[in-house]
């Protein structure tokens, strides 16, 4: 193989390497990428049934329903709209009533969403009441502060 | 040729930064819902005042006049580190209504708070079982909300009010 | 009293950086004394840092920043970890890692004056810009505005060994970069020889091995901590940190060129550069808060603008000066089809669209969302379907790389590598032909093991076998390399194989994992400490005698109103059986077991990496 040949090649190589990391990261972002909404905007749009989404909300107090040790039923709310959800597996440690989540999943039906993942929320700075309250009670909390 | 891919490093440096930006000063926080009350009307309640107990408050008897309320609780550090900001606000804005409310707290813990700390309030309602809170949506303390003259709701922070938040967010609104 | 210690150190830091770095234009002193100055702004800047740690370890609550994150009853190591804990201590954490590599740099020896004081004074620059970041936006020694005697931070998922010591690891990584970037820019300012190349290798040597440990460290504690069974997520915070890596990698292969004489100063330059850069990007997205993710700290869009401000000078100016005094014309390269040359410029090809690809995918979501105003969400299977094909071919390369000539096509043994190829591939396909064939699996599987046996061939044939330092300098890259393998082989299986099993079960129940009977013995509550135990008891082969006892659970930390998983792990050399206790209703609880086959291969194949790495360092 003569030197010019051999140059020509690895740089047909090299074009054909990213021309198909092209294509592949062209491929993924239409089909890999899941749409991020708030339950009111799913209300006002049209959802396709089986498309995989995020909604992303808070757990709507007094909605939380387990119907077995491993299946659960609540609604996922931004004061607006909720949205009735199923999942089936462990919730995460931070998973309560009020407190900010986000879920992944689909639609089974049109108006009850199947989720695969639960991820909660936790705010550093912006603790719950209840932990100011709990400071307090233990003594923590030095009321004669001045 | 040679110059022109030397440059590329920099032109997507540009467009990064520029997107960057714009998201940053777009003001937008995925942590932080809208909230669903903003621009409605402000929820019906009643209360009574920490001191007296027929002195009576409702929704109405704040229509007419800018209100800024505040839930609150001798149990809230955070609540704390606001508190001295509400002396502020009522000293330059005499005409703003100062509301607070006293969210699940024993009578006699709230009153040495007040003592303690000062009095800022025009009015402390009394709201120890939370319905209150729940009628706004109150999530955790502190949580402030700003009520125009048409009795809408125009602001709602969530957590503790800073000097920051209050010359950015709540003054342009007074 | 330490915040005011801290906080004048601090500034007078500052100050002396500004000082320096003036003293090139207007007041020239000598050698001697310059070097005498870094290495006292250095100091001044370790005191401040440790006058922080301080504050928290006597739990001094009249420091805000101690009162939000600290707590007196917590741990000493969790009160020290403390301090780089949150936002104000890690960017402190950040500038004391950078003053440090400025006073290890000052000692350097064999090396060009100039240099090595220009050198420093772009560590200066890097060191006034951050220095203001912190003070103006996210100084740790503000005083508390009221008199507290206990603080808030009691958050039990930060209370972990894992995430005590992985931060200033894999900031160490980062920030190493800082001075691999101020040797290159000083290098095309003064474009006089080559010397700087060996002194940038050693340096992004030591900052790639750090980075590595860092990023194992975490993937580590997510898979023991977090209680998911997996050890990489695809989460931003991964993502930032994985760039620089790929980059990183990308930089010390190029730097191997330089050994034959056949470099490519550009190049090195260009990716000296970007390495710093992608790691000042990493910081900017996680401090701004601009990505959620399960690490997010803080949300602050004034810190996000000035830290994107610090990022685009730092970048503009490096790739700006790239631009205006970009090195002269190098020797040309010795490219063949298959040389020690050209491999490693298909490598590098390959980093470089992998770490792209990483970096559209994490900003793909900021970039949608300003022009369509959707929100997406990128998450691992993009970056699965992306990243792993492009390296695919990379790694078919490495495993023969090493032993490439630089002058000619040849390879030496071409046939024994033939043969052993082949039979390898005859070996793994029958052993997917007898489990279940998964095309993932194959290929991930016979890529690890072809790395490991030729990189095994390699050294024998290659070299002779003597039991010296000197012989474990030569074949360091083919230990790497065997480092690689092995964890690919561990990623492949615990990913590829892993088996998921879900059970309902009441307590006494027994149940069937992997072809061995678990009893499920009870549910007992424990009050310990700080926290109250959940612990599900389980008894693994109790048929045998040598059954194993796991305790999978939940703490529930009043204080703090938090509960955390407590993953049960029984660990054998070939899997990882996890267990996680979920929910239960009327006594009926929900047991998850993972097994993972093969996992420790993984923290082997990383520790092997890191240990070359650290020998690399030792080699000239």
């Amino acid at each position: 193989m003569s030197l010019r040949f051999q140059r020509l090649l690895l740089i047909v190589l090299t074009f054909v390497i990213i021309l198909s990391a092209v294509l592949l990261i062209l491929y993924n972002t239409r089909e890999n990428v899941s749409y991020f909404y708030t339950p009111s905007e799913i209300n006002k749009l049209d959802i396709v049934k089986n498309e995989t989404i995020r909604i992303g909300g808070f757990v709507e107090n007094d909605s939380f329903n387990k119907i077995s040790s491993s299946s659960f039923k609540f609604k996922i709310t931004d004061e607006k709209a909720s949205i009735l959800v199923t999942f089936n597996g462990i919730l995460p440690d931070l998973f309560r009533e009020g407190q900010g989540a986000v879920i992944e999943g689909t639609f089974v039906d049109n108006d009850i969403f199947n989720a695969t993942n639960v991820f909660a929320k936790h705010d550093e700075n912006y603790m719950p009441a209840s932990i100011k309250k709990d400071l307090k009670d233990t003594g923590y909390w030095n009321k004669k502060y001045k | 040729m040679n110059r022109i891919i030397i440059l590329t490093p920099l032109i997507i440096l540009f467009i990064i930064c520029i997107f960057s930006l714009t998201y940053l000063l777009s003001g937008k926080d995925p942590n932080k819902p809208p909230s669903a009350l903003l621009y409605k009307d402000v929820p019906n309640f009643e209360s009574s005042s920490l001191y007296n107990e027929k002195e009576i408050i409702k929704t109405r008897d704040i229509k007419n006049t800018k209100t800024l309320i505040n839930f609150f609780a001798s149990w809230c550090s955070p609540c704390k580190i606001e508190h001295p900001l509400f002396f502020e606000i009522g000293k330059k804005y005499p005409e703003l209504y100062l509301l607070g409310f006293n969210h699940k707290d024993p009578t006699s813990d709230a009153k040495k708070y007040l003592e303690e700390d000062g009095n800022p309030y025009d009015f402390v309602g009394v709201d120890s079982d939370g319905l209150i809170a729940l009628e706004f949506g109150v999530f955790g303390l502190p949580e402030t909300y700003l009520i125009n003259e048409d009795g809408k709701i125009i602001y709602k922070l969530m957590g503790p009010i800073t000097t920051d938040i209050l010359k950015n967010e709540i003054e342009p609104l007074l | 009293m330490s915040s005011l210690v801290g906080f004048s150190s601090l500034v007078l830091a500052i100050g002396i950086n500004f000082y320096l770095f003036l003293s090139r234009y207007i007041f020239k002193f000598q050698k001697q004394k310059f070097n005498l100055f870094i290495r006292f702004s250095s100091l001044l800047t370790l005191l401040s840092f440790f006058s922080l740690m301080y504050a928290y370890v006597v739990s001094d609550f009249s420091i805000y920043n101690v009162f939000q994150n600290s707590h007196s009853n917590k741990p000493l190591i969790y009160k020290i970890s403390g301090t780089w804990g949150n936002h104000e201590g890690s960017m402190l954490l950040w500038l004391s890692i950078l003053s440090i590599f400025s006073f290890f740099f000052s000692f350097t020896k064999n090396i060009d004056e100039s240099f090595q004081r220009l050198t420093l004074i772009i560590q200066s620059l890097l060191h006034i810009l951050f220095g203001l970041f912190i003070v103006f936006t996210s100084n740790p020694f503000l005083v508390n505005s009221i008199l507290v005697n206990e603080g808030l931070g009691l958050n039990p998922i930060l209370q972990d060994p894992g995430l005590a010591v992985h931060p200033p690891i894999l900031y160490v990584g980062y920030v190493g970069y800082s001075i691999v970037f101020s040797i290159a820019i000083a290098g095309l300012f003064q474009n006089t020889d080559d010397e700087w190349l060996y002194v940038a290798k050693k340096w992004s040597l030591i900052s790639w091995t750090f980075l590595t440990g860092g990023i194992a460290l975490g993937s580590y504690w997510a898979y023991y901590e977090l209680g998911w069974g997996g050890w990489w997520f695809w989460d931003p915070v991964e993502n930032i940190s994985l760039m620089p890596w790929i980059a990183g990698l990308a930089l010390v292969h190029s730097l191997m060129m330089v050994r034959g004489e056949q470099a490519i100063k550009k190049w090195i330059v260009f990716l000296s550069i970007l390495c710093f850069s992608l790691s000042v990007f990493g910081t900017f997205l996680v401090r701004s808060g601009i990505l959620t993710s399960v690490h997010s700290f803080t949300a602050d869009a004034s810190r996000g603008i000035f830290i994107l401000l610090i990022f685009f000078i730092v970048t503009g100016f490096g790739f700006l000066v790239f631009l205006l005094k970009e090195p002269k014309k190098s020797n040309t390269l010795n490219l063949l089809f298959i040389n020690k040359v050209s491999a490693i410029v298909i490598n590098n090809i390959l980093m470089i669209i992998a770490t792209l690809t990483i970096l559209l995918g994490t900003i793909y979501p900021i970039i949608i969302e300003v022009l369509y105003n959707k929100r997406i969400s990128v998450g691992g299977p993009y970056f699965n379907s992306t990243v792993i094909p492009i390296m695919i071919p990379g790694f078919l390369l490495m495993s023969i790389a090493p032993i490439l000539s630089w002058q000619t096509n040849k390879i030496q043994n071409s046939k024994k590598y033939a043969i052993g190829f082949i039979m390898l591939s005859i070996l793994v396909l029958i052993q997917s032909y007898f489990s279940d064939f998964n095309t993932w699996g194959f290929v991930g599987l016979l890529l690890g093991f072809w790395i490991i046996l030729a990189s095994i061939i390699a050294i024998f044939s290659s070299y002779k076998v003597k039991f010296n330092i000197k012989f474990f300098q030569i074949i360091n890259p083919h230990i790497a390399h065997i480092g690689v393998g092995i964890a690919i082989v561990g990623i492949t299986c615990s990913s590829v194989f892993q088996n998921e099993l879900d059970f309902n079960l009441n307590e006494g129940d027994k149940f069937n994992v992997n072809g061995k009977t678990v009893l499920f013995q009870e549910i007992e509550n424990t009050n310990k400490i700080n926290y109250q135990a959940l612990r599900g008891k389980f008894i693994f082969d109790i048929e045998k005698n040598q059954s194993k006892k796991i305790e999978a659970g939940k703490n529930y930390y009043p204080v703090s109103k938090m509960i955390t998983s407590e993953a049960g792990i029984l660990h054998q050399w070939n899997k990882d059986i996890y267990f996680i206790l979920g929910d239960q209703k009327n006594n009926e609880w929900f047991v998850k077991v993972l097994i993972n086959p093969f996992v420790s291969f993984i923290w082997l194949g990383v520790a092997i990496m890191i240990y070359s790495g650290f020998i690399a360092v030792t080699r000239r």
